[in-house]
């Protein structure tokens, strides 16, 4: 094999690594519900889920769930926003904060930080989250409740 | 080169500054105010967007749950791309079958590709997918709408046009406002360099009135014009201590040529007689020798006060030096009316002064001159009363008239 060749099957190669890094990526993502492995929780339904995150109390088997808002990524974010609670980011601020006032309380708790996140699932009784799939099974102690969606995001 | 000239001229005065300053302003303060307004008024528009889109569709996915009825669900998508809002509508069941109504989009139910922000993928048609469940709560379809973008493109380029629009007629009306307060601002600081100008020039007699709500053009106004008349004041000073004799108050030799010379031009003119006297006041070397310069000088203070009392107003005495007078006396009628004038004078002169417990008997010796009989002018005048005055002083003999012997 000439050098011209090796560099020509390397560059081939290359590509093709190229491509299948970018399929992976952009390959149909999953948006998950996750708790403490801890606590076993049945899987709530869309609607209890949406109330959940709306600032309504959801108690399933006798314990009270604690919804923990993922703002780790933003476009998991505006996927949750768009396919749980039909709102957008102002809006369910807005919602979030008048339900406060009115009914008291607070407001899910809002986390940035992946470590903070992960660490109040496992310290909190009964709180949930949503994550993506691939994140929730890389993170030890976590376990995957049920899936919420799954698509592509590009 | 001379527009160059007065361009640099202006950027130095006053309102090329106020101008320049306030358009250097409005230059870095407009574009910041109007990005962030119009990307407050984007985000705005774009947030509603997206919300209403999630809330409709979720309302819709809602409405259509639990009922399967082919006929019914392809209605209600007919129904939904009627409203405008909703240009594609696509029911997709488990088992791949496709219901679809739109608006001139189509789009294969293995390309659909949701969207989740505003404006992605570039396409103006915001895509959302929701599932549909059945009554055991399994689903059973995607529901998929897609949304025109294009209303709330066009309100946010609309808002881009407005604002645009209002920021240029904002720059022109405040370059107008500028362009028509300034120089209104800086008329009164004109008017006051011109009055300045005029006091340099020595002009103090007309009085600074400059009309101003400013009040630090007014306060200026205020101490120029208490410059002026503390000038007016001061040359007032300057031109008496000229022009009068600092011990006595009585005009000097100029003062006297002066009045001299316009009495001599008005008695000319008028054919009229006048009389110039000279006058020395007899053994006032005695007093200053024997009691001292300052009863000396009170002395000759008193003798001025004499005089002027027993002379008309429009009779000027002067002091020429040391204990001398010269009197100038016009409008005479005859020789009779000037001599009659001096004899009241030597009169009154003759009355023993009391000054500080001393009894002083001073008299004076005088000479006189008449216009036109002993001279026509004023230097010949005055020599004629002085050599008039030397013969009453060596005679004795007071007032002495001057004759040519």
């Amino acid at each position: 094999m000439t050098r011209m060749h090796r560099l020509s099957a390397g560059s081939v190669a290359l590509l093709m690594l190229v491509c299948v890094a970018h399929a992976t990526y952009s390959a149909e993502r999953r948006m998950v519900l996750v708790s403490s492995d801890q606590i076993p929780l049945p899987p709530p339904s869309a609607l209890e889920l949406r109330r959940l995150f709306m600032g309504v109390p959801i108690i399933k088997d006798g314990r009270t769930l604690e919804p923990l808002r993922n703002n780790t990524d933003p476009v998991l974010h505006e996927v949750f926003l768009q396919k749980i609670v039909f709102l957008s980011a102002r809006n369910y601020e807005h919602h979030l904060l008048s339900q406060v006032f009115r009914l008291g309380g607070q407001r899910p708790a809002l986390y940035s930080d992946m470590t903070e996140l992960v660490s109040a699932l496992k310290t909190r009784p009964g709180a949930v989250t949503y994550m993506w799939a691939d994140t929730a099974q890389a993170l030890p102690g976590i376990r995957i409740v049920e899936d919420l969606w799954q698509g592509s995001t590009d | 080169m001379a527009r160059f000239n007065r361009l640099a001229q202006f950027a130095r005065s006053f309102t090329g500054r106020l101008v320049l300053g306030l358009s250097a302003m409005h230059a870095l303060l407009l574009p910041a105010f109007f990005i962030g307004a119009v990307y407050l008024i984007k985000e705005g528009h774009e947030t509603q967007f997206v919300n209403q889109t999630r809330i409709d569709s979720h309302l819709f996915g809602a409405l259509l749950t639990q009922d399967f009825n082919e006929q019914r669900l392809q209605g209600l998508l007919t129904d939904a791309v009627m409203g405008g809002q909703v240009i594609f509508a696509q029911i997709v069941t488990q088992q791949g079958k496709v219901m679809e109504s739109s608006a001139g989009v189509h789009i294969a139910p293995d390309r659909f590709q949701e969207d989740f922000f505003f404006g992605q993928h570039d396409d103006t048609i915001y895509y959302i997918s929701i599932p549909l469940y059945d009554v055991q709560g399994n689903v059973r379809a995607s529901l998929r709408l897609g949304y025109d973008e294009t209303p709330t493109l066009e309100l946010i380029r609309t808002t881009y046009r407005r604002g645009l629009l209002l920021a240029g007629l904002y720059i022109v009306f405040t370059v107008a406002l500028i362009g028509m307060l300034a120089p209104q601002l800086t008329r009164s600081l004109r008017r006051l360099r011109n009055a300045a100008q005029r006091i340099a020039a020595g002009d103090l007699k007309e009085q600074l009135l400059i009309r101003t709500t400013i009040t630090e053009v007014a306060n200026l106004t205020d101490d120029l014009e208490a410059m002026r008349r503390e000038l007016v004041n001061q040359s007032e000073v300057m031109e008496h201590q000229a022009l009068h004799d600092a011990l006595t108050g009585l005009p000097n030799r100029n003062l006297f040529n002066d009045r001299l010379g316009q009495a001599l031009i008005s008695a000319h003119r008028s054919g009229t007689m006048l009389a110039v006297c000279m006058l020395d006041i007899n053994r006032f070397k005695e007093v200053n020798d024997t009691l001292g310069h300052q009863m000396g000088d009170l002395v000759l203070q008193q003798t001025a006060l004499r005089m002027r009392g027993a002379l008309r107003a429009s009779d000027t005495v002067a002091r020429m030096g040391g204990d001398e007078f010269t009197i100038l006396m016009p409008l005479m009628e005859d020789r009779e009316h000037a001599a009659m004038a001096v004899e009241k004078l030597i009169k009154v002169l003759a009355n023993p002064l009391h000054i500080n417990g001393h009894t002083l008997d001073v008299s004076a010796s005088i000479g006189i001159a008449l216009y036109p009989e002993h001279g026509e002018d004023a230097e010949l005048l005055i020599r004629h009363a002085d050599m008039a005055m030397y013969h009453a002083k060596r005679t004795s003999r007071s007032p002495s008239l001057y004759h040519s012997d």
